[in-house]
């Protein structure tokens, strides 16, 4: 019985072949998911889009340390050539002003009394500010440029060649201190802060 | 069954999107594809909705076929997915006009001999679509596709025993509503 009814049921639902419109139908669906399935993944934007971003960020940092370092390094120079200052005066007032019409760079000098202007002079549109605080001697190098955070950190300073050296970024203008005793690093902060 | 090469390559292709080699997929699979649909549902606007259906699905999902099962048995998996999926709709049987002209067309048997044989295969396929969608389900790739029990149990993603278990419950069924049909035809039916 079972064999009679394997032979009906292979006869009833023998296979059959699809109608040549399946495809054309079929088609016109593909379209409309070719898109999706097949649209390139993104993540390779989005790697490239960081690569590029992480490049820049690393580019400006390296300008900005190679820039700081140049500076810092142009300040030690300048406190070892004994050379005339280009604007010579004692006037907090004076200098500010000179500055600002000759590079147009802000300058707040001094905080303490013991600090003594000796002048300032243009390098390379940078302003040089030479001063003493006893018989120590500091140039303040300021340039446009760099961080807009309001005021900077704690500094951490170096020697190079019998200078204490620092640098930082503030309020968009870079700074660089060189200051003739390292064993008294932070005697040159008097130009600006009170002791 | 392992892919030979040139299927592998036919995948591969497919997997990188390329429109020509999945027409070559679809034309090696189609017909078996549609007669599935149209044996599960018994009406050819749903089977080709179903086969439609089918591609798609093999469209959009063949980069995640890793090659470790049989390519066969996973198209098998889909078009079953599609069967089960699909709506019950109001069925109906083949179009009566299709049998007649193929008993019209048949050569060297008596008109009458066919016409038995033809109203036999349409009141088959009658009472298979009359079966619960798991039974005929079974009853299609058993009979459609001569598929065997660890095959179809592959397809259906169930043990070999459940499917000798459905594919019993409908044969007693269908004994039981064709029986009348075949001792009609005086025994010719196996012949």
């Amino acid at each position: 019985m079972v064999n009679r009814f394997d032979a009906e049921l292979a006869r009833g639902l023998r296979p059959v072949s699809a109608p040549d419109r399946l495809w054309d139908c079929l088609e016109t669906r593909l379209d409309a998911v070719d898109t999706i399935v097949y649209a390139p993944p993104r993540w390779p934007l989005w790697a490239l889009a960081l690569a590029v971003a992480a490049t820049i960020a690393l580019f400006c940092f390296t300008l900005r340390s190679d820039t700081t370092s140049y500076m810092a390094k142009l300040a030690a120079g300048e406190l070892s050539d004994k050379r005339q200052v280009e604007f010579r005066s004692g006037d907090p007032a004076e200098i500010r002003a000179w500055v600002k019409a000759k590079a147009g760079l802000e300058i707040a000098l001094p905080a303490e009394a013991s600090v003594e202007l000796v002048g300032v002079s243009l390098i390379g549109g940078m302003a040089c500010v030479s001063y003493r605080v006893g018989t120590r001697e500091g140039k303040l190098l300021v340039a446009h440029g760099g961080s807009a955070v309001p005021q900077h950190p704690r500094l951490e300073h170096a020697v190079y060649r019998g200078a204490a050296l620092s640098s930082w970024a503030m309020l968009g203008q870079t700074y660089a201190l060189a200051w003739s005793n390292p064993q008294d690093s932070h005697g040159a902060c008097v130009l600006c802060h009170v002791d | 069954m392992v892919l030979d090469g040139a299927e592998r390559e036919l995948i591969e292709s497919c997997q990188r999107g390329e429109r020509d080699s999945f027409r070559a997929l679809f034309e090696t699979h189609k017909d078996k594809v549609y007669s599935i649909a149209l044996r599960y549902s018994g009406d050819e606007a749903e089977a080709m909705d179903i086969a439609q259906e089918t591609f798609l699905k093999l469209f959009s999902c063949i980069r995640s076929y890793r090659g470790e099962a049989n390519f066969e048995s996973w198209l098998y998996r889909l078009v079953v997915n599609s069967c089960l999926d699909q709506k019950r709709r109001g069925r109906r049987l083949l179009p009566l006009v299709d049998e007649l002209a193929a008993v019209l067309h048949a050569a060297g048997e008596g008109v009458l001999h066919t016409l038995l044989r033809a109203e036999l295969s349409e009141r088959v396929r009658a009472v298979v679509g009359g079966l619960a969608p798991e039974h005929r389900i079974v009853v299609v790739l058993r009979y459609t596709q001569g598929l065997s029990y660890e095959e179809i149990a592959d397809a259906l993603e169930c043990s070999a025993g459940t499917v000798a278990s459905r594919l019993n419950r409908a044969h007693k069924i269908l004994e039981r509503r064709l029986a009348h049909l075949v001792q009609a035809r005086g025994g010719r039916s196996g012949q």
